[in-house]
């Protein structure tokens, strides 16, 4: 699997925003997510887990530090889908989530992929890692 | 030209700025719907006839500024 992705243009600012399947128990949602190299875990705004039908407080309670300060949120594992490629995800969500943009951190999504940033051309490039199955 | 360019610009900054901390789904690139929460903008996308898939996000405030995360 490769896939490409423009960056997305938010008045004169441009973020690697991609587009994520989440497959949840009541319901599935295309959403487009921020991918950041430097986020830990994968943390994303709850009404997607509402809509999803995922309570999210049963999940694992973690405690993710910003720049501003320290969020509690809990932590899922989700079916998501990139292209064809179907997989396990961790992905917390926080009710203390300042930000607008869902995030895609490196626990574990980065494990699954390679990940080329073109700064240059705005462009971002997903490619499978393949042969390892690492989660 | 250039006044027509300018317009253009303002134009579609506007559009932006009205969508702050909407809900919106995207099809091809393009907005095809808007509003202001998640299960709302749901109801309307699945109304919706298009034949692309949509993509949903919720559209950053001005007042959060640059991303440093």
């Amino acid at each position: 699997m490769k896939r490409e992705f423009s960056y997305f243009k938010r008045g004169n600012q441009y973020f690697p925003l991609i587009d994520v399947e989440l497959i949840g128990p009541k319901d599935s949602l295309v959403v487009k997510a921020l991918i950041d190299s430097g986020a830990s875990f994968s943390l994303f705004r709850p009404e997607i887990a509402n809509y999803l039908g995922i309570p999210v407080n049963i999940g694992r309670k973690l405690y993710f530090q910003g720049i501003k300060g320290k969020i509690v949120g809990y932590l899922h594992q989700i079916t998501m889908r990139l292209d064809h490629k179907k997989f396990d995800c961790y992905i917390a969500f926080s009710k203390e989530l300042d930000a607008s943009f869902n995030i895609l951190g490196r626990n574990n999504f980065f494990l699954l992929f390679l990940i080329t940033f073109n700064e240059k051309n705005q462009r971002i490039l997903i490619e499978e890692n393949e042969g390892d199955n690492k989660k | 030209m250039k006044k027509q360019k300018s317009l253009a610009k303002e134009r579609k900054n506007r559009n932006v700025k009205k969508l702050e901390g909407e809900w919106v789904a995207f099809a091809n690139g393009k907005i095809v719907a808007h509003e202001g929460t998640l299960k709302k903008l749901m109801k309307k996308v699945k109304r919706w006839k298009g034949n692309q898939k949509t993509s949903i996000m919720l559209m950053p405030k001005r007042i959060e500024g640059n991303y440093i995360i």
